[in-house]
């Protein structure tokens, strides 16, 4: 964990760091991602530079999706080499710290990073790319969307040279904030939510969304011409690309799959490896950290979803409506505010369907549902929710603590 | 045959604050307003210029940093002139309740000038969190509410002025008594933030009551989804909120040690 080469203070860091990380484990307090990171910290604040070395890094960050892209990029790079991941989720710079002290050897780093980590996250990794995927409002924290993208934008100014910002095009919040940043790259692929970007970040006018675009009248700030997009092939995906065209096979349900992807694929083309490799190593991707595949329950398949704002809500309403596939909602209590993000996302579009809603907190999710005139079904248990739909595949959208639930319920029992 | 009656319900500068699902209340009042013959038109206003001459406004959001960018942005309005002058009623929200005070708190802990709008002033207290539950009100024909706190905020009543609720759980003004917000004329202000009126049907009813200039209490309606996932949140709001005795005020590293 401590290389001869790292400064002194690092040194000492990293020990004490590791030496907290056993303890909170040997306690039973955790998986001790967490805590050996935070201590290396406190003790050099520069550990990370000295943890991250000279690797050759991609950084994921944006509101929603980021474990997965994280996946798929981890996946993308692999044919260049062994790739260091943070893939527990400890996205803060604590937990990268830990999770590259963890693998000192790998030349290559796949790292999720918080949206208000990427300043002190960029400058102590010193990131090849830096994968920008959305923005959007969160409930569980104290800072508004204005200031995370204020620090983006501060943060894109101070990029190493040789870093390519990769951003979502189609997201004029990600598209002003990175603006500053030395090379940009485009990729588009949707974006499901629009109601956080209805003003222009720059000068506060209404903007003009089309159905694949968005223009400024007040500044006349435009959609960037995306470098990768990703476009319907046959009844799959595919992304283009310098007048290339690129099958993608990800078992990741909706759009979710070929955009991430799509970020995946520019993000290895970045760092130099071969992209027709890459998207090979994408499409095994068949998991990620329990998400995504399918778990048998009688003759049904459930394929489960987390969910954390509107956005992610109306990402899985999308998923339901474009793939006609039947719906369960599963709710679990964990505090006042638990399903308080459901009452802004566009369960209308789901007007005149049948919703089974089960978990703890499923009065909640009856009230939000039959609010937005979506035909909702009570159901007091996973299984009889799952079904009560007909045979086949079933979309389980679940709030974090159903899916915790519901994920470690599937993987104890059949796969 | 009268008309049907119709109202524009404006949802002031929702990103100038950490949101907590407070746009939802828009839609509540629409969806009440539906069910109650009303016509009800919603706008999201993101900046002066934009500004409408509605019915009812909703202004705020949790969190303290965007509180001087309500002030400033509201300040070239004519937001406070229509409210004063009884031409629209205002629900006023957490950051919103600060930005229309006489005096609020910064980040810093500093006393800032508000635009004097509802007769409070905002003093610096510690933090608290968690669900509140409202005792019902005759005079306001509203039942037992639910809702959520989170501030480090004494919001000190000017005198003449009531509170919005009396609560059953939760800290509220922390002034005298067990005061809630505060209702002057046409602003209602309140700490409790996120889908006020969504969680709670009656309130939604009172702003559409208030205006329309409605004397008369409404019909009752039943929503049964929403007062059926109230009344589970009360029941938890009961379950955990024992009696407080000696031991709750022990330190908790203290009272760990004691026999139970």
């Amino acid at each position: 964990m401590t290389h001869a080469r790292d400064p002194l203070r690092a040194r000492a860091a990293l020990a004490t760091g590791k030496a907290a990380g056993r303890l909170s484990q040997a306690l039973g307090r955790g998986s001790g991602s967490m805590i050996g990171g935070r201590l290396a910290l406190r003790v050099d604040p520069e550990v990370l530079r000295a943890v991250a070395g000279d690797r050759r890094t991609v950084v994921v960050t944006g509101t929603n999706g980021k474990s997965t892209v994280t996946a798929l990029v981890a996946a993308a790079l692999s044919p260049g080499g062994a790739v260091v991941s943070n893939s527990t989720g400890a996205n803060m710079t604590d937990g990268i710290v830990t999770a590259m002290a963890a693998d000192r050897e790998s030349g290559l780093a796949a790292i999720e990073c918080d949206e208000v980590y990427l300043g002190p996250v960029a400058r102590g990794t010193r990131p090849k790319a830096v994968v920008v995927l959305n923005s959007s409002r969160e409930y569980t924290r104290g800072v508004s969307l204005k200031s995370t993208l204020e620090h983006w934008r501060h943060t894109a100014a101070t990029l190493p040279d040789d870093c390519v910002a990769i951003v979502n095009v189609d997201d004029p919040l990600v598209s002003w904030a990175f603006e500053t940043a030395p090379r940009r790259i485009g990729v588009s692929g949707g974006l499901y939510w629009r109601d956080d970007a209805l003003v222009c970040p720059a000068c506060g006018t209404v903007q003009d969304f089309t159905d694949t675009s968005w223009s400024c009248p007040g500044c006349h700030r435009s959609r960037p011409e995306p470098d990768w997009t990703v476009v319907q092939d046959g009844d799959g995906w595919a992304v283009e690309h310098a007048g290339g065209r690129t099958r993608l096979h990800v078992t990741v349900p909706g759009r979710t799959g070929p955009v991430g992807g799509a970020f995946a694929l520019a993000a290895a083309d970045a760092l130099g490896v071969d992209v027709d490799a890459a998207a090979e190593r994408i499409s095994a991707v068949a998991d990620v950290d329990g998400r995504y595949a399918p778990y048998r329950v009688g003759e049904h398949q459930a394929r489960l979803l987390m969910l954390k704002n509107p956005a992610g809500w109306a990402e899985a309403i999308d998923v339901a409506v474009s793939t006609g596939r039947p719906l369960v909602v599963a709710l679990d209590p964990f505090g006042p505010k638990d399903t308080a993000t459901m009452w802004e996302a566009p369960f209308h579009r789901l007007a005149g369907r049948e919703v089974y809603v089960t978990g703890g907190r499923r009065a909640d999710g009856l009230a939000i549902l039959d609010a937005a005139g979506v035909t909702v079904r009570e159901a007091p248990d996973l299984e009889s929710a799952v079904t009560g739909h007909a045979p086949g595949e079933v979309v389980v959208a679940c709030n974090y603590p159903a899916f915790r639930r519901i994920s470690k319920q599937f993987r104890g029992s059949t796969h | 045959m009268s008309p049907q009656p119709s109202l524009t319900v404006a949802t002031l500068f929702p990103l100038a604050t950490v949101a907590a699902a407070d746009e939802a209340n828009a839609a509540a009042l629409a969806r009440r307003g539906a069910a109650r013959g009303v016509s009800v038109e919603l706008v999201t206003v993101d900046r002066p210029g934009a500004f409408v001459d509605a019915h009812v406004y909703l202004l705020g959001g949790t969190g303290r940093g965007g509180v001087q960018a309500l002030v400033d942005s509201v300040a070239d309005t004519d937001l406070v002139v229509r409210v004063r002058d009884g031409q629209a009623v205002l629900l006023a929200v957490d950051a919103g309740l600060d930005a229309v005070s006489h005096a609020w708190v910064d980040a810093g802990g500093a006393a800032q000038e508000g635009l004097g709008l509802a007769p409070v002033t905002v003093h610096p207290d510690h933090e608290a969190t968690g669900t509140v539950v409202t005792r019902p009100d005759a005079s306001l024909d509203l039942p037992a509410l639910i809702g959520w706190e989170a501030n480090d905020l004494r919001t000190e009543l000017h005198p003449g002025a009531r509170p919005l609720f009396t609560l059953e759980a939760g800290r509220g003004n922390r002034g005298e008594g067990a005061g809630e917000g505060v209702l002057a004329g046409n602003v209602l202000g309140t700490r409790l933030h996120g889908p006020l009126l969504a969680l709670n049907p009656e309130l939604a009813d009172l702003v559409l009551a208030r205006a329309l200039a409605r004397e008369e209490p409404w019909p009752r309606l039943e929503s049964p989804a929403v007062e059926r996932a109230r009344r589970e949140r009360i029941a938890e709001v009961r379950r955990d909120v024992p009696a407080a005795g000696w031991r709750d005020r022990l330190p908790s590293r203290v009272a760990r040690l004691l026999p139970s």
